[in-house]
């Protein structure tokens, strides 16, 4: 690089009186200071003395044209076009720290000619987001990179993706365009995600997650809601979402739930009943599904046979009072399950079921037994028709007309 | 090709400098460069005639890019307004739709290189399309597909949807 060794006469540092005001510590054993960052990294003092040089043969200037400033902005500008071009004699590389004076004044970096020069961009200034010139970068990056060849260096500063880290207030923007379960889905994306979705999506609040309500989803406000939805059945896979916050109805089209009724929810599973026999565990938004022996499997119900492609169901009276009955699909899927209910893991959900006489309840874990794990154990019996409001002691959930879905 | 991207058509045009983060030259017209707000701002509060601009954080890969969309928006809305002016009747802004639909039917690594420099050039047009364009590419997606597609790993312990 051509460095030429400096005669050291004498060294003068100078600060403007503002800097002196604020740092009182840097004139403290100066020398021992000094001696020590020569002995030990002899590139940065040369590149240290460079601008020393300079100012030992020149006195500082105080710009006048600043004194309407407050005291405490008042500032020095130091003759760097003039320290440079000395230091150039001498053989020495000149860095300039212009972290300061960029925010304040125009600094024409091409014409002080200096080797380096440091600015940080996070003082808010458009001059200094698209540097003045290239010179100093340029010289700095064939240093680093030792080569003067930008063929060379395809790779250098090319960013790093990373979708995680991206700056909220972009996620916001990207947010406005998300109808509301593709929000719902951003929010489970990863952790920074989530945090900027998680007001909207009722996560995180104290004393545990505030549920959603779900309802009927009418396009029209006043419309009549579709026949049968006393069965909690609707025939289009939308549903609302009833935020308790805002108190607004999010439409959600979850197309995994056509055909399907709900029967029972908790603990953010639907749990859903389809004519033709299955019995399943959905998730809402994401579209996850656990599949649970079908309805065949229920002990008291039998197929008797396929009339036009479509089941027909054989229901047994539990008390053998009446004699079989014979239920088509529909019948089937709207009231054979009254209610249900699951455990949280679903891995290994625990599943309760009361079918439609109320007379019992249907338990289900998957692999207690090894033999058929695919069945409905019947649990327990109640007494009678009138005391089944004193059903599943699970959640206090199922004594509700609509469908709570806890989030 | 990068070094000689000016097409040099008519002579008198002004142009400017857009140095790309690994260092190659871009020679755009002006008003080409002044899609980008900040190369506006800094345009107009500059003392000197200084006519190069180096772009700290974007790379040439996507500089290219994004010198070839906002030619492409500089030039179709000429023609729009030529058209408009003569009342003749033009598709042109649904031509232009189109366009910039193919424009960012890329992969998302070259979509965040996108997304990231025309936040840091402050191109509005642009920085709305890239976002459409991620606010799409999740749509209809599990959370499961969306890490896949943009290669988020996933460090949330729990699933938000799942009771503790």
């Amino acid at each position: 690089m051509g460095k030429t060794p400096i005669q050291m006469k004498a060294v003068v540092y100078s600060l403007s009186p503002f800097q002196q005001k604020v740092m009182p510590g840097l004139w403290r054993d100066l020398p021992h200071k000094l001696g020590k960052k020569f002995s030990e990294n002899w590139i940065n003092a040369t590149l240290l003395v460079a601008p020393v040089v300079g100012v030992y043969a020149f006195r500082l200037v105080v710009l006048t044209d600043l004194t309407d400033l407050p005291d405490e902005l008042l500032c020095s500008v130091l003759p760097i076009k003039d320290i440079t071009s000395w230091s150039h004699n001498v053989g020495a590389k000149v860095l300039v720290d212009a972290c300061q004076s960029v925010p304040h004044m125009v600094v024409d970096v091409q014409s002080l000619d200096a080797d380096f020069l440091v600015a940080s961009s996070h003082k808010d200034s458009v001059a200094v987001r698209i540097a003045r010139t290239s010179f100093s970068y340029r010289m700095q990056m064939c240093l680093s990179a030792n080569k003067s060849s930008p063929t060379s260096n395809k790779s250098l500063h090319k960013v790093v993706v990373d979708w995680n880290k991206l700056p909220d207030d972009m996620l916001k923007l990207i947010v406005k365009h998300l109808g509301f379960p593709d929000f719902a889905r951003f929010g489970s994306v990863c952790s920074s995600w989530r945090s900027l979705a998680s007001v909207g999506l009722h996560l995180h609040h104290k004393g545990g997650r505030l549920p959603w309500l779900i309802v009927p989803y009418y396009d029209v406000v006043g419309q009549a809601p579709p026949a049968n939805t006393s069965d909690n059945y609707c025939p289009d896979p939308v549903l609302g979402f009833f935020s308790i916050l805002d108190g607004a109805i999010h439409k959600v089209d979850i197309q995994e739930l056509q055909g399907r009724r709900i029967c029972g929810s908790s603990f953010g599973w639907l749990i859903t009943v389809h004519g033709n026999s299955e019995f399943q565990l959905l998730r809402p938004f994401t579209g996850k599904v656990v599949n649970l022996p079908p309805l065949t499997t229920f002990p008291h119900v039998g197929i008797s046979e396929e009339k036009h492609n479509s089941l027909v169901y054989i229901v047994k009276d539990w008390f053998r009072v009446f004699p079989d009955m014979v239920w088509d699909t529909n019948r089937m899927r709207n009231q054979y399950i009254y209610k249900a209910i699951t455990s949280p893991n679903a891995e290994s959900p625990i599943v309760i079921a009361i079918p439609h006489h109320h007379a019992m309840l249907l338990f289900y874990k998957p692999g207690e037994d090894n033999d058929d794990p695919f069945i409905w154990k019947k649990y327990e019996v109640a007494t009678s028709k009138e005391d089944h409001d004193n059903d599943v002691p699970f959640t206090p959930t199922l004594h509700f007309t609509k469908v709570t879905c806890m989030l | 090709m990068k070094d000689s991207f000016n097409p040099s058509i008519e002579p008198p045009k002004k142009t400017v400098t857009l140095v790309s983060s690994d260092g190659y030259d871009f020679e755009v017209e002006e008003e080409v460069a002044l899609e980008s707000q900040v190369i506006k701002d800094g345009f107009e509060d500059k003392a000197v005639d200084d006519r190069e601009y180096l772009l700290f954080n974007v790379h040439s890969d996507t500089l290219e890019l994004i010198i070839k969309y906002c030619e492409k928006h500089v030039s179709s809305r000429k023609s729009i307004s030529a058209a408009a002016a003569s009342s003749s009747s033009s598709n042109g802004e649904e031509a232009l739709k189109e366009w910039d639909e193919h424009f960012i039917s890329v992969d998302t690594n070259t979509l965040y290189d996108i997304l990231m420099a025309a936040d840091y050039l402050n191109i509005k047009s642009l920085l709305d399309l890239a976002i459409q364009k991620v606010a799409d590419t999740i749509h209809g997606r599990s959370p499961e597909q969306i890490r896949k597609k943009f290669n988020i790993e996933n460090d949330s312990i729990i699933d938000p949807w799942a009771s503790e």
